[in-house]
């Protein structure tokens, strides 16, 4: 994330919502506000429709987090 | 007379300061979505739908990927895909 | 301290026969030399009727370097000109300049050791009134605070106390290895923060290492820093992932490591706190706290950290770090990332096939019994019993790495297709079977004692380029 933020590239991760305290270590230790949408969880054990449907779920804030 | 004890920092000592992020474009309009694979099983279904969806929305999408999740990508391949987008989508991290 | 500049001055301790002796001369030099300071490490009121100065701190003793009581150092403008150490007349008529001194007193007689040259004393001085060059923060306890809590209160800690880094045990640990304390170590994932030698030793010192034991914690760093290593990813990882020390070479024994009895488990200081070490380092200044960015879904015990020496002392077992390119004789570590460790028992071995078919049917389990095709390490150690029946049946290390990859082989159809691992899967292409290791994936190493017919497995994390690696580096002194 921050690797591309250096490079001037606004990024954003996608996480799993079980994750949110972990991204949130994430930034503390390394100073930087990365942007996170979060997926809802389970992800690991889903089918590929499932799996789209949680694509569907967060796009609108993937468009949102990438544009102003 | 009982001395205070001193004991040493073990930590870094340092908060590092909250950088805000780079400013994303106003709208996606002649943007490249650069949907970035950090190779963790399941994450490219879900990459899968989003670029179909960027794609109805006419938004151009590159597909690019990490070698793996578990270690930080080197420089070169961070260059590398910086300079086929304008903006970053990663995935999944779970 | 107000240490005379120009004059006589004059180290003692009253629980010292010589010093005794030479209280006199001492009262004589007060009258009628220029002693102009009496210091006394232990009794104020020793020697009686002269001014003593209370060195029960040592400052002075620091100050004057005292290795010896009695030393009577002549000073001038500040600096030494001179010294007597323990009583020879004729020294101590040459620096006071009386030639009549002591004339009732044996000729000579052996000073006894400074309390300020005790062990572990210079750091605690050099501490105390010294510039020590450390570069770490110092937070002050206050008495009565308890400096234990306060560790805790600070978040420096495993779950278990640690030993309070203080300036003089960090620079003892800081002597147990040869590197300066500025150097960098590395970059501690999943922070990045700089590690100094002086933060590792600060670390080590919490965990309980001697500092003998510092180069050992310094070559697994180094270890674990290494890129094919992916400590990062061992260190957040939901499947939850320790690191493993394997020490081979002479640095083992000289530091007291325990490869026998209870090898993998608790008893040994060495065993129990190299590890630690480095799991305290990247709490502490990597930042991988449980919940935050280590994100272990259960872990297991071992993520505190197992270290143990291989068991090298029959030659016709090869030692792991030898298999891997370091000279004998030469002291190595090598770190390998684990999720737990299980027993294999077969308590009715006879044969080294059956032995191997063993560890096998154990090793095909871990991660899940229909996955294969590479992606995961294993490192089995060989108990004594093992061991036994592979050396009277002539085998050695590389074969029964090599039995042990044919017999973890699994039949094609056993295995889901969607654990066939993307690099390994391709190994077993076309052919009836799927490996389940790839090559280099399977460590062995002998440890333990010589009664029982078990060998643990040590199982992996991902492995391979995409995933943990093993690395092996030397211990420099």
């Amino acid at each position: 994330m921050l690797a591309f933020d250096r490079r001037g590239r606004a990024a954003v991760a996608l996480i799993s919502e079980e994750f949110r305290t972990g991204a949130d270590a994430w930034r503390e230790i390394h100073g930087f506000d990365a942007a996170a949408v979060y997926v809802r969880h389970p992800i690991q054990p889903l089918g590929v429709t499932e799996l789209h449907g949680r694509a569907d779920e967060i796009f609108d804030e993937v468009v949102a987090a990438i544009s102003r | 007379m009982i001395d205070n004890l001193v004991l040493l920092d073990p930590t870094p000592e340092r908060r590092r300061a909250m950088r805000g992020r780079t400013e994303p474009p106003p709208s996606l309009d002649g943007v490249t979505v650069g949907l970035v694979d950090i190779r963790k099983h399941q994450g490219d279904k879900v990459l899968d739908r989003l670029e179909a969806l960027f794609g109805e929305r006419g938004v151009e999408v590159e597909r690019l990927a990490k070698p793996t999740y578990t270690k930080p990508a080197p420089d070169d391949v961070i260059d590398r895909i910086a300079a086929r987008c304008d903006v970053v989508v990663e995935g999944l991290a779970d | 301290m107000d240490l005379p500049d120009d004059g006589l001055v004059l180290v003692l301790k009253e629980d010292c026969p010589t010093c005794r002796l030479i209280a006199p001369v001492a009262a004589d030099l007060m009258r009628r030399g220029d002693l102009k300071a009496v210091y006394s490490q232990d009794d104020p009121a020793f020697p009686g009727g002269l001014a003593v100065r209370d060195d029960r701190g040592l400052e002075a003793s620091f100050a004057l370097n005292a290795e010896i009581v009695p030393t009577l150092v002549r000073r001038e403008g500040g600096r030494e000109k001179g010294r007597a150490v323990g009583w020879r007349r004729g020294e101590w008529r040459t620096l006071t300049g009386l030639d009549d001194l002591g004339g009732d007193l044996p000729d000579e007689r052996p000073g006894c050791g400074s309390l300020s040259a005790e062990p572990g004393m210079a750091e605690e001085l050099l501490a105390r009134y010294g510039d020590t060059g450390l570069k770490a923060r110092r937070i002050g306890v206050a008495f009565p605070e308890d400096p234990f809590e306060r560790m805790f209160d600070r978040d420096w800690t495993d779950g278990l106390p640690v030993v309070p880094p203080t300036p003089a045990r960090v620079l003892r640990m800081l002597r147990g290895a040869s590197r300066p304390a500025g150097d960098v170590v590395g970059f501690i994932p999943p922070s990045g923060h700089a590690c100094t030698v002086e933060k590792a030793a600060i670390n080590a010192v919490m965990a309980g290492c001697r500092p003998e034991y510092f180069p050992v914690v310094l070559a697994a760093l180094d270890a674990a820093l290494e890129t094919e290593f992916a400590w990062q990813g061992l260190l957040s990882t939901t499947m939850g992932a320790g690191v493993c020390i394997v020490v081979n070479g002479p640095v083992a024994r000289r530091i007291g490591m325990n490869g026998a009895f209870n090898a993998l488990g608790h008893g040994n200081r060495a065993n129990s706190t190299i590890a630690r070490a480095l799991l305290l380092t990247a709490m502490n200044i990597g930042g991988a706290k449980p919940g935050g960015v280590d994100r272990s879904t259960l872990g297991h015990p071992g993520k505190r950290g197992l270290c143990f020496p291989e068991d090298e002392s029959d030659p016709a077992w090869r030692p792991l770090a030898r298999s891997r390119g370091i000279p004998e004789g030469v002291s190595a570590v090598t770190v390998f990332g684990f999720c737990g460790t299980g027993i294999v028992n077969d308590e009715t071995a006879r044969k080294p096939e059956g032995v191997t078919s063993s560890i096998a049917l154990s090793l095909n389990a871990i991660n899940h019994p229909r996955r294969a095709g590479g992606g995961m390490g294993a490192m089995v150690v060989v108990g004594g019993e093992f061991w036994r029946v592979y050396r009277e049946a002539g085998w050695d290390r590389a074969g029964i790495e090599a039995a042990l990859h044919k017999a973890t082989e699994r039949p094609r159809s056993e295995i889901r297709r969607e654990h066939v691992d993307a690099d390994g899967g391709e190994a077993g292409a076309g052919g009836d079977t799927i490996p389940k290791f790839a090559p280099g994936d399977l460590l062995v190493v002998r440890a333990g004692s010589n009664a029982g017919l078990f060998s643990t497995i040590i199982q992996g994390w991902g492995s391979g380029p995409k995933g943990s690696q093993p690395v092996t580096r030397e211990v420099k002194p």
